[in-house]
């Protein structure tokens, strides 16, 4: 598979300064995030906290009421955001592809597996149908498909949730992008399958190192696959660094909530209550200020008015929060 | 918790916990099944959705019941509010066969309420939630006698401003329409409520509230759950008693302490296995049971045979139910049955 930017598999992503807009509605503030080659992010949020209209402006994908107002998002050299005409067609697929949340709902449902995956190949590679058709079936079976020459004769309804959504990580990797970004590609899966299709990722982005970014709200999904992470509310990023070093401290109270939320649930004996966040993420208004910070337990003056900075509060660690101020 | 534990309104709690009109007339304080299943059996042509199950859900008590798609849970949830008939088998409303005629089966439904997955599909986005919670009370001929009362009662009791009852669902996100889901589940002042996957569609922040909403609720209002997911680490925060369910049978059922720290059955231990871990430098999944692919069993085999990583000889005959402790369990490997042979 020698395409021009196969020797790009793994590049650097530095997005800066994104901002995306619904029409008025500032779905993404001025994000900023770094992820090192062959890296993987844990980008984790509530709904509507910004994280799937990050997700698909770097992968443009954007709807048409969606757009990008700033901002850039560098793929090694190349800006993401300002690619047009046959420069993105082009690097859909090569630099950056992405997996969907609802495959069964991506995937054609009147065209056999094996055909829409060996589409990549005969649209991008020129290959005929049967070269083509024998690429996407060696393919099948390199995301865990037994019997693929059967799988690739079947139709989308006829797989199992986790076989379509192995068949769709196929179509993504098909031409070794640079950057994969997957939108909760395991949420509507069974617990067994979750943890099949987690590990089948990771192996083939350790093989081929892809930088991935893979978004979630499950904590534990960040747990087992992410080097780092980066937390968004309110369409702004208010934590990013090492998973290992977020998990262990967390300086944002967002972050710290979210995560005694989750360990506390892990933890506690059964049926006792365990640790809330009160209210619910912002959905029509952002409030000003910090987005948290109406409910925020440590919320203070600031807080209400002001966007607090994004500080450097260990290496590779930035924050988001009036409370790291320095006194 | 930080919600403050508002003294909750529990309508009928002094005298009579229930409307007093159940089918069985005795009052005896012993902590008898509420709605027990015994042998029940409910095919769909010739798939066996539920196969020989019998639980009991005890008052004040939550029943957890895990199993991965397709394996007959919902069909179970629908059975117990009587939107299904069992092929064989029987259930029990408080020692009584479920009624036969349709208003026989009205009057026990009113004792079973029921809160669903999607909180977005569940409710009527053009009705006002004075008109979705009050509605089983007029479908019930109840509204006049202080239905409107009821409804702000049960509005407060899940943690909803009074002012809500003339707004619409669309007002809410997913944790305020899953609250309206469940004072709707509650108007009734049911003795059981079955939870359906109650906060798989929710975000987390909210999950934790919705479950602390439940326990609280349990706790003042006695009520019994069959708490319904996929999640057997949800299951494991709210359940007195855990059933594993594969192909519509019971694996392994017991306390949910027992069953979620030594697991015995296979099934059991390779859905714990694919839980996450909860620390990026102690990661969990590498380590994880890989189960086989799935494949038709013969009859009279185990049903968990083809995807079982310890199937042997013995499991061409199907292992049967039986108590080992204080749990119970159906595996050749834990039970001794069949290995001999």
């Amino acid at each position: 598979m020698a395409s021009a930017a196969a020797e790009g598999t793994g590049r650097p992503l530095q997005i800066e300064g994104l901002s995306v807009r619904y029409g008025e509605f500032p779905a993404v503030t001025a994000a900023t995030v770094s992820l090192g080659a062959g890296r993987v992010l844990g980008l984790v949020g509530e709904s509507g906290s910004g994280k799937s209209s990050l997700a698909l402006a770097v992968s443009r994908l954007l709807p048409p009421a969606g757009r990008v107002v700033a901002g850039t998002a560098l793929l090694g050299s190349v800006d993401l955001l300002t690619l047009e005409g046959e420069a993105l067609r082009r690097a859909r697929g090569e630099l950056v592809a992405y997996i969907p949340q609802d495959a069964s709902a991506a995937l054609n449902p009147v065209q056999r597996v094996g055909r829409q995956v060996a589409e990549v190949f005969r649209v991008r590679h020129g290959l005929g149908k049967e070269q083509a058709l024998a690429q996407a079936v060696s393919l099948l079976a390199k995301v865990g498909i037994r019997n693929p020459g059967v799988t690739a004769r079947r139709y989308p309804h006829e797989l199992s949730g986790g076989m379509r959504q192995r068949a769709m990580i196929a179509i993504a990797l098909a031409l070794r992008p640079a950057l994969l970004v997957a939108d909760e590609p395991t949420t509507a899966l069974d617990v067994t399958v979750q943890a099949e299709i987690l590990g089948l990722v990771k192996d083939l982005q350790a093989d081929y190192g892809t930088t991935l970014m893979w978004i979630t709200h499950d904590m534990g999904v960040v747990a087992e696959i992410a080097d780092d992470i980066a937390v968004m509310y309110g369409g702004r990023l208010v934590e990013h660094g090492a998973a290992v070093d977020v998990f262990k401290e967390a300086v944002h109270p967002y972050t710290s909530a979210l995560l005694s939320s989750f360990t506390s649930g892990r933890l506690a004996a059964p049926k006792q209550p365990f640790v809330a966040i009160e209210g619910s993420p912002p959905v029509d208004t952002i409030p000003p200020g910090c987005p948290f910070h109406p409910r925020c337990p440590r919320a203070f003056e600031p807080c209400a008015t002001a966007v607090p900075d994004t500080r450097t509060v260990a290496t590779g660690h930035r924050v988001s929060c009036h409370l790291t101020e320095p006194a | 918790m930080t919600r403050p534990a508002t003294a909750l309104p529990a309508p009928h709690a002094e005298g009579s916990p229930r409307f007093a009109a159940g089918p069985s007339g005795d009052a005896t304080a012993s902590p008898r099944a509420i709605v027990k299943l015994v042998k029940v059996t409910k095919r769909f042509g010739a798939t066996r959705a539920v196969d020989d199950l019998s639980l009991s859900l005890l008052p004040g008590r939550t029943l957890g019941m895990v199993g991965e798609s397709g394996c007959g849970k919902s069909t179970v949830a629908r059975l117990v509010v009587g939107l299904e008939r069992p092929t064989s088998g029987e259930l029990q409303y408080e020692g009584r066969p479920y009624p036969r005629s349709d208003r026989g089966m009205r009057r026990v439904r009113r004792h079973i309420g029921m809160v669903f997955q999607d909180p977005y599909e569940a409710l009527d986005p053009r009705c006002t939630l004075r008109q979705i919670v009050g509605e089983p009370l007029m479908a019930h001929g109840l509204w006049r006698d202080g239905g409107l009362e009821r409804v702000r009662t049960l509005l407060d009791a899940v943690g909803l401003p009074k002012a809500a009852l003339d707004s619409r669902p669309s007002h809410y996100s997913g944790g305020g329409r899953q609250r309206v889901g469940i004072a709707r589940a509650l108007a009734l002042d049911p003795a059981l409520v079955v939870c359906d996957e109650p906060t798989s569609a929710l975000d987390v922040s909210i999950q934790a509230q919705i479950i602390n909403l439940l326990l609280q609720l349990q706790a003042v209002r006695g009520l019994a759950y069959l708490f319904i997911s996929h999640d057997l680490d949800v299951v494991r925060r709210v359940s007195d008693e855990v059933v594993v369910i594969y192909a519509g049978a019971i694996m392994e059922s017991g306390p949910t302490t027992a069953i979620t720290t030594e697991p015995k059955h296979p099934y059991t231990r390779a859905l714990l296995s694919g839980v996450t871990g909860t620390m990026p430098d102690q990661r969990k999944l590498g380590s994880r049971i890989r189960l086989n692919e799935e494949r038709p069993v013969p009859t009279g085999a185990c049903p968990f045979a083809s995807r079982c990583p310890e199937v042997h000889r013995a499991c061409v005959k199907r292992p049967p139910l039986l108590a080992v402790g204080d749990r119970l369990v159906a595996c050749h490997l834990v039970t001794g049955g069949g290995a001999g042979t």
